[in-house]
């Protein structure tokens, strides 16, 4: 039954590419099945283990945490799905999205470090696929730089796992705690550079920001949490682990800001808002899947919102403003990554609020007031009035954007000193964004760390951190 | 273990820090790929190397000693491990071609440095 999950969107696919046209839409079911299976097991409570053969077989969990990724998964696709069915878009990309779903729903739910390693890599081989779709010379570097980078990091994430197997005779993610200090800072950091994760992750911006607007969706709001997923599960198993990945964690929440505020195109904002906002998931591992489905859910929209509008710079997007039907799911989106009351964002804000204690807890102040900041932009957007029937791009993003205001209306807590504390950090943020740094976006910062050696250089110098962290303990 | 398992494990990790500092260093698009394959490469041979720790025997049913046996679960799963390498080298190096049309040279500074511009 959980093997559907696996196989049943990677059998859709494979019945496109066989029949070609007119089966657009088998697809989709499954992404339903996905979603219903996932509602279940998060209404229920109960997790699901199970393992294939029996020693050294694969090992399967279909937990809380997975449930909610999947169900994160299976709504993104959904949206990107219709979304996509207006574009004339050839049919081999509805093939690889399928594909990508299945691939991405087999990263959540394998449970042990071999099975993760190939299915990440298999997630990686689909992405590249498809934001090289184009076949343009910029999307094609584009694919190449990221399947390049990603491979590296798995290459570390592999030299790992067989540091592991060396010393506990087995791949499962306890063995992790008794590892070498080496092997954990290799797996800590072959999954970070999945993760998009404060220095292995600085590759990220370019590629979300560069991929089409679609596919930019598929990235920052599913395919990064298959690294933040075994992150979180490695996090409860030892203190130290959670130590060294949430100090990397608050590096990239303000790593993420401090880039954001430089950002003058709207794609390249968004992305370096996904660094911040994916390190706050590994903070509190605890409530970590819930605010990586508020994050992804929001981001999504916001990237298809993105794709749509007449212009990607920020300054001459004021100028020309935003057509109704696109931005107000777009502010409803910004809103609930800034944390307004009623929607999810603001639940899981408030859940990792409490959730985190010691040194971090002064920080997340700080770090949700610069969120509201970054977004600002986006939320004071000027908007003209248009007529909802001009073009059905809105549909998807609406969608997405009710997704929020539901599940934010089921999860959230009605205490007014909790809502009077957040309206505020929203309020300070939309000033400072106003007075101080909206003229941030007009200095451009140099660009020669995005280069690719520079990138790998920087998973190598995180990889030495990593090491050095876990020795020093 | 033998001095000859030492010197060869000496030798996979200097395999796997070539491939590296190739990555980092080489100029042409082309020669960092290959130096990515270089690096799995060494990897590989670190997973068969650890495999044949405890001996080199095939595992075979049999009245021999079993101590001497090579773990067979590294080796089932390195394989694996080898044809992803191999096809996202290949992957990769396709894409390469593509790019090749418009850069001939495949410099990375080259393809990075310019005008985003369609083809």
């Amino acid at each position: 039954m959980i093997l559907f999950l696996v196989f049943g969107p990677l059998a859709a696919g494979l019945c496109c590419l066989l029949f070609q046209r007119g089966l657009r839409t088998i697809p989709i079911f499954t992404y339903l099945v996905s979603m219903v299976m996932s509602l279940y097991v998060l209404a229920s409570g109960r997790s699901m283990p199970f393992e294939l053969l029996d020693s050294f077989g694969v090992k399967v969990l279909f937990d809380q945490a997975a449930a909610w990724f999947i169900l994160l998964n299976a709504l993104v696709s959904v949206a990107v799905a219709w979304h996509e069915r207006y574009r004339g878009r050839h049919h081999y990309f509805f093939i690889l999205l399928a594909f990508l779903h299945g691939c991405v729903n087999a990263c959540f739910l394998s449970h042990d470090l071999f099975n993760l390693y190939v299915v990440i890599e298999l997630t990686t081989i689909t992405a590249f696929l498809l934001i090289g779709q184009g076949m343009t010379t910029r999307h094609l570097w584009n694919a190449l730089r990221y399947i390049f980078l990603s491979n590296v990091g798995m290459l570390f994430f592999l030299l790992g796992t067989l540091l592991v197997y060396e010393s506990s005779g087995g791949f499962s993610f306890e063995g992790v705690v008794q590892a070498p200090p080496t092997a954990r800072a290799m797996i800590i950091a072959g999954l970070l550079v999945k993760g998009g994760v404060f220095l292995p992750g600085l590759w990220l911006p370019k590629a979300h920001a560069e991929a089409d607007a679609a596919v930019s969706a598929l990235l920052s709001g599913v395919v990064v949490n298959i690294g933040l997923l075994p992150l979180i599960r490695l996090e409860a198993f030892s203190p130290d682990i959670l130590f060294i990945i949430q100090c990397m964690g608050i590096g990239g929440v303000f790593a993420g800001l401090i880039l954001a505020f430089f950002q003058r195109d709207l794609k390249r904002l968004l992305a370096c808002s996904t660094i911040s906002q994916v390190s706050f998931v590994l903070l509190a591992p605890a409530v970590g899947p819930i605010y990586a489905f508020a994050h992804g859910i929001a981001k999504a929209s916001l990237f298809l919102c993105a794709g749509s509008l007449p212009e990607r710079d920020l300054i001459l997007l004021r100028e020309k403003k935003a057509p109704r039907p696109l931005a107000l799911p777009m502010v409803l989106a910004a809103l609930s990554i800034a944390g307004c009351p009623l929607l999810i964002g603001f639940a899981a804000k408030n859940q990792v609020g409490y959730a985190v204690s010691g040194w971090i807890e002064p920080l997340i102040i700080p770090a949700s007031i610069g969120t509201a900041i970054i977004l600002a932009p986006v939320i004071l957007m000027p908007q003209r009035s248009a007529s909802w029937k001009e073009s059905p791009s809105w549909q998807s993003p609406v969608l997405l954007g009710a997704v929020l205001l539901i599940s934010g209306l089921f999860f959230g807590t009605y205490s007014p000193g909790v809502w009077l504390k957040s309206l505020t950090v929203l309020a300070a943020g939309l000033l400072l964004h106003s007075f101080v740094f909206r003229r941030l976006i007009r200095i451009q910062l140099p660009g020669g760390w995005e280069k690719l050696e520079h990138v790998v250089g920087m998973i190598c110098v995180a990889l030495v951190f990593l090491i050095l962290g876990v020795y020093l303990p | 273990m033998s001095m000859v398992g030492e010197i060869i494990k000496a030798m996979i990790l200097v395999t796997i820090l070539i491939g590296l500092l190739g990555l980092l260093f080489k100029r042409s698009l082309l020669l960092r790929i290959l130096s990515m394959d270089v690096m799995s490469t060494g990897i590989v041979s670190l997973f068969v190397f650890y495999a044949a720790h405890h001996g080199s025997r095939t595992p075979t049913v049999g009245s021999e000693d079993s101590a001497s046996y090579a773990d067979p679960v590294l080796q089932a799963v390195i394989l694996t491990a080898i044809v992803i390498g191999f096809s996202i080298v290949a992957l990769v190096l396709v894409s390469a071609m593509h790019i090749a049309k418009r850069y001939p040279t495949l410099e990375v500074d080259e393809i990075e440095g310019a005008p985003k511009e369609d083809s």
